[in-house]
């Protein structure tokens, strides 16, 4: 039994493995008994006078590209694993990428004036990707391939902030069928680094192999330090060293001008609206986090561009001394990669998200619900499609089941379950379950099911909710 | 409202107990527990090696005398120049002519006969033969003080480096001058014959005289060999060594391909070749079939271009003559160059002239991250 609990709860934070990149759960949208789905469109009311959110804890990564399914093949005269790169670059996709999102609600709350609702509220919020292109596996090939040698890896890139948001929303009915929302965010943030660009292509000529490389890079940062670089004789960075601070020694105002006195600022708004086409069909659409930081204080960009073209060494200037040709290659490579630094403010903008949604009351106590959410992200648009049937158990359980089309794979699955105790509501939701049900199933089915697993998200939450009853009509068992 | 709790109560119970009851017992996964942590790659690398325009005046091995160089002439032909420095002398302390005069004597010049020590030509790795058409020894002195020394060929002889003396060339009606030449004019076309023989040193002997000689002079002669590159070359080859690190670059090398291309602008056939030594012992040949053989080009006689020869060429390292250079620990590259003129007729070396040569490799290989 207390192995049981263990593995459960070991699973539990093995669920923790994956998400979209978004924020914000696709199993949670349609779970219409927490207060905080205003998170998703500004315009949901939430069913109830009052409501103080204790804490919302959002953690999710993931891996667009391959799970774990693809990463190994089976040797059976050995009976073991190798890492098979052959099935995971055939699992990729053309752009694929590495992300991870933390969320933390330090204080949320709302109130109904009227027919609408206020709320405000504090997050920390940080995300993190690595994006890599397919051809970045090619090398796995080598650099010459029979048919055309080249290799593309424009697109490889970092991007990771962490800021926090301020934000004050307001929705009002605007007619019986229509109701606008709207939040405005104000937003601090504490570190942020982005690729902006990262143009890198290599190709080697079927001839006599020469090698061309053709590069335009922007890595452009912001933290709390003022950073400057040190060059070698060669133009490489040796060393990076804080002027204003030492990381060896922070202080506490260190730690405050970092993490809490930032002086990078920027804004952003939510903007939804719901329609109520009758009593039981509802549409709904959004459009979140619209809005950027300009990092200005201490905003540094790395630039390297070139092209790189070798076609040989030239011997005869080298006769006398053959063993100068290394050192002249390393210094012409390093003409070619040695970056140029400036400080330079920049604004990065946030992953905005659209979702449209549909809903339908089955009764007091189903509704099926159809959303579609996209998201802007590393120049690009990420769309996913979440179905759901949601439970109400009277009006203080909620069980949410959800299915998703996400990332080239259908088998996301979720789960949502929140429970109302008094004034307390607590609330879990797994957007991808695949680990929770293997950790409880020792099927075979299971283990597959979460193999193929590359993406999830993990919610929890507790809030004090206040004057809920009057808003739910009497739903099962009641 | 008691039933529906009770209901409820019942209901989350079986689901609760459910769930613990078909609970995994381990929480591993075969792929991690039996994975031997490597990732294999296998592939081909590519890339080009020498992209080089050679001109004959390019090409200087350590082995040939540390003084040569390479000049141009007017007309664009190449002229091989070895400088050489003979020992210092010390010379006789004289009375100056009015001393002498002073002393009622009558001032006699100062002569001397000397002998240089071995100056060399050619060395041993060079063989086959290398004749040119019109070489010149010029003798210079240099003294210390200032003092006008006048020197005379006397005789050179050439020899091989075993001490078997090749030639004796004597200069015709040799003259006093403070810088004197000698060549195939005045040696009756010897001087040719002699470096024909390709000798590996030879020794001078000149005579310096000196109207005047100032106190505690020292005198130096050097000797300047001008061999303007019009030659024949019958089998001339030239050979180097480079020292090789291997073991890194073709460890986990499966196949090598060489790709070559030159495009010979030089009126000489070339034939190169190169050879893996390991332990001292000759282990492969760079090229198994047999020497890269490369065309001479076509010239006018004043070695105008007309006609440049191209070449291609490929060679294949298999898996097992990789291993071969592997296991016998190879560690130099011995390359051979051989030189032929066509036609046995003298051609004009110019600097217009070259060899342009391409060398590319392409190679496959695998590798673990376990090795």
């Amino acid at each position: 039994m207390k192995n049981t609990i263990k593995n459960i709860a070991l699973t539990a934070a093995m669920a923790i493995a994956g998400a979209t990149v978004q924020g914000q759960s696709l199993t949670g949208y349609f779970m219409n008994n927490l207060p905080n789905t205003n998170i998703y469109n500004p315009a949901f009311n939430p069913k109830c006078k009052v409501y103080v959110s204790i804490y919302d804890i959002y953690a999710g990564a993931g891996n667009s590209g391959f799970a774990i399914k693809n990463m190994y093949k089976h040797v059976p005269e050995d009976d073991k694993y190798i890492v098979d790169l052959d099935q995971i670059y055939s699992s990729l996709a053309k752009k694929n990428y590495l992300f991870a999102e933390q969320n933390v609600q330090l204080f949320n709350f709302g109130f109904r004036i009227g027919e609408g609702y206020a709320h405000a509220g504090l997050s920390l919020r940080g995300f993190q990707s690595v994006s890599y292109p397919k051809d970045l596996l090619k090398l796995k090939d080598g650099t010459y391939f029979d048919e055309e040698s080249k290799i593309d890896l424009g697109g490889l890139g970092v991007r990771a902030n962490l800021y926090y948001q301020y934000s004050f929303g307001y929705s009002w009915e605007f007619s019986d069928k229509i109701t606008f929302g709207a939040a405005i965010k104000r937003l601090k943030g504490i570190a942020d680094v982005r690729t902006k660009k990262f143009d890198l292509v290599m190709t080697t000529d079927d001839d006599m192999y020469d090698v061309s490389l053709k590069s335009d890079v922007e890595l452009q940062f912001s933290t709390g330090a003022d950073i400057e670089f040190e060059y070698d004789e060669k133009g490489m960075i040796k060393d990076a060293n804080a002027t204003n601070m030492d990381f060896d020694d922070m202080t506490s105002d260190d730690w405050k001008k970092m993490l809490w006195k930032t002086k990078n600022g920027g804004w952003a708004m939510d903007l939804g609206m719901t329609y109520k086409f009758d009593d039981r069909l509802s549409f709904a659409a959004s459009l979140i986090d619209f809005g950027g930081i300009k990092w200005k204080k201490y905003g540094k960009t790395l630039e390297q561009h070139g092209t790189f073209d070798f076609t040989g060494v030239d011997i005869a200037k080298y006769f006398d001394n053959l063993d100068s040709i290394g050192d002249v290659l390393t210094d012409s490579i390093a003409a070619f990669a040695s970056p140029t630094d400036n400080s330079k403010a920049y604004t990065d903008w946030l992953n905005t998200k659209l979702y449209i949604s549909a809903e339908y009351n089955v009764n007091k106590c189903i509704d099926l619900g159809m959303v579609f959410r996209g998201v802007w992200f590393n120049k690009g648009f990420h769309p996913s499609l979440t179905t759901s049937v949601n439970f109400r158990l009277g009006t203080a359980t909620q069980i949410s089941l959800s299915q998703s089309f996400i990332n080239r794979r259908a088998n996301v699955w979720g789960l949502g379950l929140s429970q109302q105790m008094g004034p307390i509501q607590l609330y879990f939701i797994w957007d991808q379950f695949s680990p929770m049900f293997w950790a409880m199933n020792g099927s075979d089915m299971a283990e597959k099911w979460f193999k193929n697993t590359n993406i999830g998200a993990f919610q929890t939450g507790l809030s004090i909710i206040i004057g809920r009853k009057k808003y739910y009509e009497k739903a099962l068992f009641e | 409202m008691k039933k529906d709790y009770l209901v409820k109560l019942i209901a989350g119970a079986l689901l609760i107990t459910t769930a613990l009851n078909s609970c995994r017992d381990d929480f591993e996964f075969e792929e991690f527990d039996k994975s031997d942590d490597s990732i294999a790659f296998n592939g081909k690398v590519a890339a080009p090696l020498i992209n080089s325009k050679i001109k004959f005046s390019d090409f200087k091995p350590e082995t040939i005398n540390k003084r040569l160089h390479f000049s141009t002439d007017n007309t664009g032909l190449i002229h091989m120049i070895i400088d050489q420095e003979d020992k210092v002398q010390a010379l006789p302390n004289m009375l100056t002519p009015e001393e002498m005069a002073a002393l009622g004597l009558v001032p006699q010049p100062w002569q001397k006969q000397y002998t240089t020590e071995k100056q060399d030509v050619y060395r041993d790795n060079e063989k086959g033969t290398l004749m040119i058409k019109n070489p010149s020894f010029t003798l210079n002195s240099k003294t210390m003080n200032g003092s006008k020394i006048d020197l005379q060929i006397n005789e050179i002889q050439f020899y091989k480096e075993d001490g078997t003396l090749l030639k004796t060339v004597t200069p015709v009606n040799p003259e006093y001058a403070e810088s004197v030449t000698v060549d195939n004019s005045t040696t009756n076309g010897e001087l040719s014959e002699a470096l024909d023989m390709m000798p590996d040193y030879y020794i001078m002997t000149y005579t310096a005289k000196s109207d005047e000689l100032k106190s505690n002079e020292k005198m130096r002669v050097n000797i300047v060999i001008d061999m303007p590159l019009e030659i024949k070359a019958k089998g001339f080859s030239i050979a180097d060594t480079i020292e090789l690190d291997i073991d890194d670059i073709l460890e986990n090398v499966d196949q090598l391909l060489l790709k070559s291309k030159a495009e010979n602008s030089l009126p000489i056939d070339i034939k190169f070749q190169a050879y893996f030594i390991g332990k001292e012992t000759r282990i492969d040949l760079l090229y198994a079939e047999g020497p890269w053989e490369i065309g001479a080009a076509t010239t006018d006689d004043d070695g105008k271009v007309q006609k440049t020869v191209v070449v291609n060429h490929e060679t294949t390292f298999e898996k097992n003559r990789i291993e071969g250079l592997l296991n016998n620990k190879c560690d130099k590259l011995v390359y051979e160059i051989e030189l032929e003129t066509v036609q046995d007729k003298y051609v004009k070396i110019t600097d217009i002239q070259n060899i342009f040569m391409r060398m590319s490799m392409c190679a496959e290989a695998g590798y673990s991250t376990k090795d």
